[in-house]
């Protein structure tokens, strides 16, 4: 699958939650985001209502959810939902890890989901900015 | 041809010039989502860049910009670093913001897109690898 090369990075993927609940969401592909990363209600929606408590809160009762993790920004933190299936073009993935996290402008985004290793650890990713592609396979 | 190890973060050495001639190693982290190259302002005043001291914010330089990132919005001076080197591969006048990035990365500076424009990357997940390449017969101005 051939994606062009904007800024930001965008897709469409489709989401399984809980229940067989589906949503299309537009995502950005983020090469090195440990997690992929969910917004709250699109989390709530899909079946996971433990999204909506405070992290801090959640990792007093389940810490297992509660991940903490680096990224470019520095450590952190936020609640994990396991998505039955991800669906990127011809990439289906199972069982992919997403961490709700508070991010400062969440409405202003171009997009609602943002793809990380967890999803990507099923594809192979070939870059050419210049061509301004990435092929997805 | 490069080949590094994913890892937490896919990183390689790479050896920068910078104004006046200054030289420095850093690790750098390869992000092709990102569309500047970052590095830390105080490696970049220590590269020549004085103007990236002045914190005065009446008189702030012409090269100051806002960018947006997914958690946010910032602020950065943005530079021209006089040459790159990655392995066998050279690169000349590529631009960079200077940009305090977090210690506990592991990382010093990231390559984004104005610097990875001139290379063909091949991140595979699955093997952990990721594969640089040069784009041959462009830029190395």
């Amino acid at each position: 699958m051939k994606i062009r090369l904007g800024n930001p990075l965008l897709v469409s993927a489709r989401l399984e939650g809980q229940y067989g609940i589906v949503r299309e969401v537009a995502s950005l592909i983020d090469f090195n985001a440990p997690y992929c990363v969910i917004l709250r209600q699109d989390a709530i929606d899909l079946g996971y209502p433990h999204a909506a408590n405070r992290h801090p809160d959640e990792e007093r009762t389940r810490p297992d959810r509660v991940p903490v993790f680096t990224s470019w920004q520095g450590i952190q933190r936020g609640i994990v939902v396991r998505l039955n299936k991800v669906t990127v073009g011809p990439v289906v993935a199972s069982e992919v890890d997403a961490v709700v996290l508070e991010l400062q402008h969440p409405r202003f985004h171009t997009f609602d989901f943002v793809l990380g290793r967890t999803f990507l650890a099923n594809c192979k990713l070939t870059v050419d900015v210049k061509k301004g592609y990435v092929n997805m396979r | 041809m490069e080949e590094v190890a994913l890892g937490m973060f896919p990183t390689v050495f790479v050896r920068m010039t910078g104004r006046g001639g200054g030289v420095r190693e850093f690790r750098a982290l390869i992000d092709p989502g990102a569309e500047y190259c970052v590095i830390p302002k105080v490696d970049a005043f220590f590269l020549g860049f004085s103007e990236i001291a002045n914190d005065d914010p009446t008189g702030q330089a012409s090269n100051n910009l806002t960018f947006a990132t997914y958690n946010g919005y910032g602020k950065a001076i943005s530079i021209v670093m006089a040459q790159v080197e990655l392995g066998r591969m050279s690169f000349k006048k590529v631009e960079f913001l200077a940009l305090d990035i977090p210690q506990v990365t592991g990382f010093d500076v990231i390559l984004g897109r104005s610097l990875l424009q001139f290379m063909k990357l091949e991140f595979d997940y699955p093997r952990a690898t990721l594969r640089i390449e040069e784009r041959t017969g462009e830029l190395k101005h």
